[in-house]
């Protein structure tokens, strides 16, 4: 029988997977339970209203951004005691959440603040894919715990704030990762 | 690709964002809005009852099947003639959905029947960090619908059977793929 290893690389296998299971949290989270159940789209906002549903997006991203951030941070043991740093080991965790189709660039950089844009995202492209419209979307509220409590992982004098998003009428998202007192 | 994320192989990389991702999808679906909820059980099975969550699962999963399997018979060009050629499939198609931490082996193989033998199962190593009640880890109807519906797309003279499962109490999950003329 044929290896596992001579057909899948481990690069075609990690954008593979990515991309799938994103799409798999996009569809079943968002539609497909809803469609099934017979009840319109969205079934656990449905269910939840907005405030409550953030809340859980928050709740669940929070805590894979602070696992995230804390694997990078062992793995790349680096001091983190500036912005532009920080915004790098913070792209390595997201693209460790969203496969390698992630792209994010540094737009603007000085140690007290970095200016982030996100060029490709993959969360936004399924949702797009799925014909999911901003109104059902609730990925800033996600993005933005994931950033605040990743961060604290590096440095509890980090902070972020989400600036732009598509739920917003902008093209793409950009954040600011600062150091508090710097 | 950013110098930083060089620094972790990409067996690792596909490894973590698949083990981020799955956990994702059962903490979403599963536990974290419960509690949130203020219930404490899984917020869908709380809504639907077993059995529709039961015919959500299968139905969710199903559709994944007959779309995944096809895609990546095509995409690896792997032949699926008999038995084997589709236990081979199921394989490599698994371990794109969920990452490398499945443990699949072939434990008996003839052209006309195979036995599947998943030790390791991301999903059900999930269960097992996340939900600590037996009761809450629905996976087997999503198992056998995503694996026999998908086989069937791809050839009706396949059938499975799911014959052990953990949900059920047994130590792995076992599953026989077998080729029938007529």
């Amino acid at each position: 029988m044929t290896k596992l290893e001579n057909v899948l690389s481990p690069e075609k296998g990690w954008a593979i997977t990515a991309k799938i299971l994103i799409g798999f949290i996009i569809s079943r989270a968002v539609k497909t339970s809803s469609s099934l159940l017979g009840k319109g789209e969205h079934f656990t906002l449905l269910v939840t209203g907005w405030e409550k549903y953030e809340e859980i997006l928050q709740n669940v991203y929070g805590d894979i951004g602070k696992q995230l951030c804390h694997y990078v941070k062992e793995t790349i043991n680096t001091p983190v005691e500036d912005a532009v740093t920080a915004a790098k080991l913070y792209r390595t965790a997201w693209t460790l959440l969203s496969g390698p189709d992630f792209e994010y660039e540094i737009v603007q950089a000085s140690p007290e603040e970095a200016v982030v844009r996100i060029n490709n995202c993959p969360w936004l492209q399924r949702f797009e894919e799925f014909e999911i419209g901003p109104e059902h979307r609730a990925c800033h509220r996600s993005h933005q715990a994931n950033g605040e409590k990743g961060l604290m992982v590096f440095n509890p004098m980090l902070t972020f704030k989400l600036t732009k998003a598509p739920q917003w009428g902008d093209s793409y998202c950009e954040f600011i990762i600062g150091l508090k007192d710097f | 690709m950013e110098e930083l994320l060089k620094k972790i192989p990409p067996e690792k990389r596909w490894a973590i964002t698949a083990k981020a991702l799955t956990r994702l999808v059962i903490s979403r679906m599963t536990k974290t809005g419960a509690p949130l909820l203020g219930k404490g059980e899984g917020i869908t099975l709380l809504l639907t009852g077993r059995e529709k969550l039961n015919e959500i699962q299968e139905g969710a999963w199903s559709k994944g099947g007959t779309l995944r399997l096809p895609w990546v018979k095509e995409m690896f060009n792997i032949s699926v003639e008999d038995a084997i050629g589709a236990a081979k499939l199921v394989k490599v198609a698994a371990t794109l959905l969920a990452g490398p931490e499945y443990q699949l082996d072939i434990v008996d193989a003839t052209p006309e029947r195979v036995v599947i033998r998943r030790s390791q199962c991301p999903w059900w190593n999930r269960y097992e960090e996340l939900i600590a009640e037996l009761p809450l880890r629905v996976c087997e109807p999503g198992h056998i619908g995503w694996t026999e519906e998908g086989l069937q797309s791809i050839n009706p003279k396949l059938t499975y059977t799911l014959t052990k499962a953990l949900p059920w109490g047994d130590p792995y999950c076992e599953e026989i793929i077998e080729f029938k003329e007529e």
